[in-house]
């Protein structure tokens, strides 16, 4: 955060996460609002546990749309799981592959964008291992996003993991995402820890499989907004600003739809 | 007929917190579900970590990595922000009797707590009628709400002292986030500390009255301990502790 009060680098906008900013004062505060001076906001949910089996904690979703209000990003995404049972864990698991848990999650989706007053853009999540299933991933996700009619944020790493941690092909899987539910866009390192297990981390680099996908991503759905999302291992900004580069010159490479591509977290 | 979509959540939900005595969610795999637990834990480990660093230096070996998995195992987390964890495991540890924790490191928890909510407070309303050249013996002088007083019977403040094996020693300590979000510490007298709980009780009173008080409590002689009570006040509207005067009778309640 230091580096980009000092340098303001040229991005396109910056994402937070609204559970962390909503109730902070005092001078990190003050930054923050600081550099939303210069730069959109994004945002990107972590607790809202779109899948949980728990009824929605609408108390939570109101100081949600209060910050929204407060602030007004470009979008507010969420992740396409569940983190919390009857108490959170704070960390995304896979919903059941079912269509009993299609059904809960679409009716869920629905009530928030009702209370929000806007569309949910909600994130394929990665993940290694899930119970029994009744449909593939896919079936699962773009079902939801038909039957609920809300956004996708299709993260392009958690596409690469999960194919590699599922074995199936991740070009095949873009190719079927519905183009016209393609908000938005996130890129990220992982860790590579056997051959068929990837855990995303957001602690490294963009891997080189990662790259190739995303500029597929943008041959198949246009330029669309990207995030280079980078939590742990956090190297001097100059070297994340070269990926940032690498995510521009590939988005120009694509068929122009629209301007805007790199931003930060 | 398969297993309901909701019990295979909590199962998931369980076996991360457990792996070793939750059943495994049908269809999973174990190595991977304990990927999960150890991903999650690493999550709150890391909070709490940041959070209780000295407390957690002062454990046995073994001993902060058996508190929070017990922890991360045994307590549901109700807030959906993960910034409340550390409340919670300070509520855990005064649940913990068979632990052996001595006085001084739950105090130490305490303090650790304190500073960590104090950094991210949310920003307080400043009075309205607010000074801040005022009298602060005419006045009633007017705390920074982003200070609070800590007392506590250990020098909890003190990086030398051992909260194992060192004795206790009553402590006053005054607490400032400062203009960076650092938490800065002044060491109070006792007489210090009871002047600074007096204005923050008395909003309605002037400065010379809380020192009245302070003076009828502590039997001390009011002209002399007026004295050195004003110049104390003017220490610590130097030091932003007091950010000046309002009217008496009218002041704006902010503290929560």
């Amino acid at each position: 955060m230091h580096e980009i009060e000092h340098t303001h680098p040229a991005l396109d906008f910056l994402e937070v996460a609204p559970e962390n900013w909503l109730r902070l004062g005092g001078p990190i505060k003050r930054r923050f609002e600081a550099l939303l001076e210069r730069y959109p906001l994004y945002t990107h949910g972590l607790s809202l546990s779109i899948g949980g089996p728990a009824p929605l904690d609408e108390t939570f979703i109101r100081a949600i749309k209060q910050f929204l209000d407060d602030y007004q990003p470009v979008l507010y995404s969420e992740h396409l799981s569940f983190s919390s049972d009857n108490a959170h864990l704070y960390d995304l698991m896979p919903i059941p592959f079912t269509e009993a848990a299609i059904n809960h999650v679409v009716a869920r989706i629905q009530r928030v964008q009702d209370l929000l007053g806007q569309r949910l853009v909600l994130e394929n999540v990665s993940y290694y291992t899930a119970p029994t299933a009744e449909l593939d991933e896919l079936t699962f996700i773009t079902t939801i996003l038909e039957r609920a009619d809300c956004d996708l944020l299709l993260d392009v790493n958690n596409v690469y993991v999960n194919s590699v941690n599922h074995g199936y092909d991740p070009v095949a899987f873009i190719d079927r995402i519905p183009p016209e539910r393609v908000r938005y866009l996130h890129v990220a390192g992982h860790l590579q820890l056997e051959r068929n297990l990837i855990i995303d981390t957001h602690g490294a680099a963009v891997s080189d499989p990662v790259w190739s996908l995303l500029a597929h991503t943008y041959r198949r759905f246009g330029a669309v907004p990207t995030l280079l999302e980078r939590d742990f291992e956090i190297p001097p900004l100059v070297e994340l600003m070269s990926e940032v580069a690498t995510i521009r010159s590939l988005a120009d490479s694509a068929i122009p739809l629209n301007a805007h591509t790199a931003g930060a977290a | 007929m398969s297993t309901d979509f909701q019990t295979l959540q909590h199962q998931f939900a369980a076996y991360i917190r457990d792996p070793a005595q939750a059943p495994l969610p049908e269809g999973c795999d174990p190595g991977r579900m304990r990927q999960y637990h150890q991903l999650f834990f690493n999550n709150f480990d890391g909070v709490l970590e940041n959070t209780f660093a000295r407390f957690k230096a002062s454990l046995a070996p073994n001993q902060w990595a058996t508190l929070t998995q017990t922890f991360f195992r045994d307590t549901p987390q109700h807030s959906p922000f993960l910034a409340d964890v550390p409340a919670r495991f300070t509520d855990f540890l005064a649940e913990q009797e068979a632990l052996a924790l001595t006085p001084g490191q739950e105090e130490l928890a305490a303090f650790e707590l304190t500073c960590f909510e104090l950094r991210k407070a949310e920003d307080p309303d400043h009075p309205l009628s607010l000074a801040t050249d005022g009298d602060l013996l005419a006045g009633h002088p007017v705390v920074n709400p982003e200070c609070l007083l800590f007392e506590s019977d250990f020098p909890v403040h003190d990086l030398d002292w051992s909260p194992v094996s060192d004795p206790g020693q009553l402590t006053f300590l005054c607490l400032i986030r400062d203009s960076d979000g650092h938490i800065q510490i002044q060491v109070l007298s006792a007489a210090s500390a009871l002047l600074l709980a007096l204005i923050d009780e008395n909003p309605d009173a002037s400065g010379a009255e809380i020192i009245a008080q302070l003076c009828q409590q502590l039997d001390l002689p009011v002209e002399e301990t007026r004295y050195t009570a004003q110049a104390q006040l003017e220490t610590w509207r130097a030091d932003r502790i007091i950010l000046g005067s309002s009217p008496p009778t009218s002041r704006i309640n902010n503290t929560e």
